[in-house]
C-alpha cells in the first residue's frame, strides 16, 4: 500500500512545501512544516489550471456520456441478441482494444486535420471513446450477462417491447455496471495525453495532463517550476481520486465481472 | 375459454441442431390443468416455452384458440408464464411486479391500485405490498410470481416448474393452492415439472415426454394403469415398476415367465394375455404383488425401506433380477426375511423387448 501510494504523497507533500525545503536533502524537511499555499497560488495565477481542468472536465463528461450510450445497447445486443456476425463482431471490439494508440497517432493527426477537426474539444471526445467504447462496452456485456435471462422475457411476457424491457428493467438493473464502467471512461479520458498533445494546439484549449506538461517546456518554465508542477499535479488528479474512490466498489465488482467470464 | 394445440412441432438448438422437441402433438382442452412432465431436458420446458412464444418452432403449429399463433410475440399472446425462479424484477416492489403487466397495457394508475390490492388480498400479500423481492421469503416470492400471472386475468397460465425451489413442506401447501387457484379461476393451467407426485395430483391430464418425443398424453389414471410403453411404466410410480425379459411359457395350468437365471409364476394360463413362446418384457409394480404364504414366489429381503405407511423390501430374484415388493409395515420385516408372493394377473403389464411398446 505505502509502495503504491508513495509517489501521489510524495507529489502532495511536496506540494504544500516552501520554494527552499522543496530542493532540500535534509531529512528533517521530508514533511512540509507548515501548509504552505505558495506552490498553489503560482500554479494557479501563472497557468491556466483552472482553464485547463475545466476543458478536461468538459472533454472526459463527454467522453463519458458518449461512450455509455453508444455501448450500453450495443453490449445488450452483444450480450443478449442473436444476430448473424455478433461473435465476430465482439472480437473486433475487443482485438481494436489491442492497437496501440501510438500506432495511430499520425493518421488520425491527418485524417482530423483533413476534416478541420484538429484543435476542437469534439474531436478529442471522439477520438477518446475511440477507446473507451470498445472498453466500456465488454465491461457492460460482461455486466448484462450476470443478470438472469429470465427477467428480460418475463418482461416480454408481461407484455413488453423491446425498448420498454432495455428501459423499464435492464437500465435500471445495470446502474452498478454503468457506473464502473462510466468511471473506467471518465478517468481514461481524463489521464489521456497523446491525442490532446498532438491535437490541441492553443494554451487555452490545452486539457489538464497536456497543461501540467507544459509546465516543463512552456513559457512557464522557470526556477520554481517543480513546485508548482507538483501542485497542479495535486489537482489535476484530484477528479481520478475522487471518483476512483466513490466509485471503487463498483469498480470492483466490473474489473471481477471480466476476470470470470471475459 | 383458451384451447392451446400443438401440431407435430419440432424444435432444434444449435449449430449441431440438436433435437428438443420431436414431433409433439398435443391438444390442451380449454379449462385443463395439463402437466408436461418428464426427466431433465426431455424438452417439457422448450414446449412450454414455444407455447409462451419465447422459442419459435422449426416446424409445426401452435394454434390458441384455432388461430396459429407461431409468428406472434410473446407481448399479444396473453400467457402469463411463471418462472421457476420467479423472475420477479428486483428493483420494483411487490405492488409494482404484479401491477407491470397492466402498467404495460397502460391501464390507469387507479385501477392497478385496486386490482393489485385485491390481487395481495387474494394471495395473502397484503402486508408485503410495498416489499422488494429481495425482502420475500420463496414462497412469498412464488405468490408474488402467481400475483402477477393472475393480475391480467388470462385464460391460460404457463408454469415451468414453480414449485421445485421450495422446500417439500411449502410445496406440499403450494400444490394445494394451485389446485384450488385453478378451480377458482376456471381457467386453462399448463404446468411443467420432472415431479410425478405434482403431477399426478394437480393435473387432469399428463403429457409424459422424453427426448423431445410425447410418450403417453392421457388422465393420470390411465397414465398409472396403462403405461403406454415401459419408458412411462417406469418413470410413474416409487418404487420403479419391476420389469423383468423372458419368455412366457406354461407350466401345468400356469402361465410362467422364465429367462436364463429365474422362473416366475404369473398366475392361470387364461388370465394371461400373452401367447406362449412369446419374448416380452414383464411389469408389475411393487405395490401390486400380494404376500402371501402359499405364494409361488420368494424374494429375500435385501434391504427395507420403511416409509411409516408403506415398507418396501428390495431384493434379487434368481442371480441378478433386481425386485422390489411392498410389504405391510406390521410385518416390521428387517434385511434376510424371505417373502412369498403371489402376483395378480390383472395388474400385470407387457411390453415388447424391442421397442418397449405395451403389448396388452
Amino acid at each position: 500500500m505505502l509502495v503504491v501510494t508513495f509517489p501521489f504523497l510524495w507529489i502532495v507533500l511536496s506540494s504544500f512545501k516552501g520554494i527552499d525545503d522543496f530542493f532540500s536533502l535534509e531529512l528533517s524537511n521530508a514533511l512540509p512544516k507548515t501548509l504552505d499555499l505558495t506552490s498553489y497560488k503560482l500554479a494557479f495565477g501563472r497557468s491556466q489550471l483552472v482553464r485547463w481542468t475545466a476543458n478536461s472536465l468538459f472533454i472526459a463528461t463527454g467522453t463519458t456520456l458518449l461512450s455509455l450510450t453508444v455501448s450500453a445497447p450495443a453490449a445488450f445486443a452483444i450480450a443478449r441478441l442473436r444476430f448473424k456476425g455478433r461473435r465476430a463482431g465482439a472480437v473486433i471490439l475487443i482485438s481494436s482494444y489491442a492497437i496501440p494508440s501510438i500506432m495511430l497517432a499520425i493518421p488520425v493527426f491527418v485524417l482530423l486535420t483533413t476534416l478541420r477537426l484538429n484543435n476542437s474539444y469534439f474531436a478529442l471526445i471522439l477520438l477518446h471513446a475511440t477507446f473507451t467504447i470498445p472498453f466500456t462496452t465488454w465491461v457492460l456485456q460482461d455486466f448484462y450477462h450476470s443478470i438472469p435471462a429470465d427477467l428480460e422475457e418475463a418482461g416480454y411476457i408481461d407484455g413488453a417491447s423491446l425498448g420498454q424491457v432495455l428501459w423499464r428493467i435492464i437500465l435500471p438493473l445495470s446502474v452498478p455496471g454503468l457506473l464502473a464502467a462510466g468511471a473506467y471512461a471518465f478517468i481514461m479520458s481524463w489521464t489521456e495525453f497523446l491525442f490532446a498533445f498532438l491535437l490541441v494546439q492553443s494554451n487555452n484549449d490545452f486539457t489538464a495532463p497536456v497543461g501540467v506538461h507544459a509546465f516543463f517546456t512552456g513559457r512557464n518554465a522557470g526556477e520554481s517550476v517543480m513546485a508548482q508542477l507538483m501542485a497542479a499535479s495535486v489537482v489535476v488528479s484530484l477528479p481520478s481520486v475522487v471518483i476512483f474512490a466513490y466509485f471503487q466498489r463498483y469498480l470492483v465488482s466490473g474489473f471481477l465481472t471480466g476476470a470470470v467470464k471475459g | 375459454m383458451s384451447t392451446i394445440s400443438l401440431n407435430h412441432i419440432t424444435k432444434a438448438f444449435g449449430h449441431r441442431k440438436v433435437v428438443a422437441v420431436n414431433d409433439v402433438t398435443l391438444e390442451i382442452p380449454s379449462d385443463h390443468f395439463v402437466v408436461l412432465l418428464g426427466p431433465s431436458g426431455c424438452g417439457k420446458s422448450t414446449t412450454l416455452r414455444m407455447i409462451a412464444g419465447l422459442e419459435k418452432p422449426d416446424k409445426g403449429e401452435i394454434r390458441i384458440n384455432d388461430r396459429v399463433v407461431n409468428d406472434v410475440p410473446p407481448q399479444r399472446r396473453n400467457l402469463p408464464f411463471v418462472f421457476q425462479n420467479y423472475a420477479l424484477y428486483p428493483h420494483m416492489t411487490v405492488a409494482n411486479n404484479i401491477g407491470f403487466p397492466l402498467k404495460m397495457q397502460k391501464v390507469s394508475r387507479t385501477e392497478i391500485q385496486r386490482r393489485v390490492t385485491d390481487i395481495g388480498q387474494t394471495l395473502g400479500l397484503r402486508d408485503l405490498l410495498e416489499r422488494y423481492p429481495a425482502q420475500l421469503s420463496g414462497g412469498e416470492r412464488q405468490r408474488v410470481a402467481l400475483g402477477r400471472a393472475i393480475i391480467r386475468d388470462p385464460d391460460a397460465f404457463l408454469l415451468d416448474e414453480p414449485l421445485s425451489n421450495l422446500d417439500a413442506q411449502l410445496r406440499g401447501d403450494m400444490r394445494l393452492e394451485l389446485a384450488q387457484l385453478q378451480k377458482r379461476l376456471r381457467a386453462t393451467f399448463i404446468f411443467v415439472t420432472h415431479d410425478q407426485v405434482e403431477a399426478m395430483t394437480l393435473a387432469d391430464k399428463i403429457a409424459i415426454m422424453r427426448n423431445g418425443v410425447l410418450h403417453q398424453y392421457a388422465i393420470p389414471d390411465e397414465i398409472y394403469h396403462q403405461p403406454a410403453d415401459r419408458f412411462v411404466a417406469g418413470f410413474i410410480g416409487s418404487p420403479m415398476m419391476n420389469f423383468i425379459e423372458g419368455n412366457v411359457e406354461r407350466e401345468g395350468t400356469n402361465s410362467v415367465l422364465t429367462s436364463s437365471d429365474l422362473s416366475i409364476t404369473l398366475g392361470p394360463i387364461a388370465d394371461i394375455p400373452v401367447n406362449e413362446g412369446r419374448n416380452v418384457v414383464l411389469g408389475i409394480r411393487p405395490e401390486h404383488l400380494v404376500i402371501s404364504p402359499d405364494g409361488d414366489n420368494e424374494l429375500t429381503a435385501e434391504i427395507v425401506e420403511t416409509l411409516g405407511s408403506q415398507s418396501f423390501v428390495y431384493g434379487k430374484l434368481g442371480a441378478s433380477q433386481r425386485f422390489s415388493i411392498e410389504v405391510d409395515p406390521a410385518l416390521r420385516a428387517v434385511a434376510g426375511d424371505n417373502f412369498k408372493f403371489r402376483i395378480d394377473p390383472k395388474s400385470l403389464h407387457f411390453f415388447s423387448p424391442e421397442n418397449g411398446q405395451r403389448i396388452v
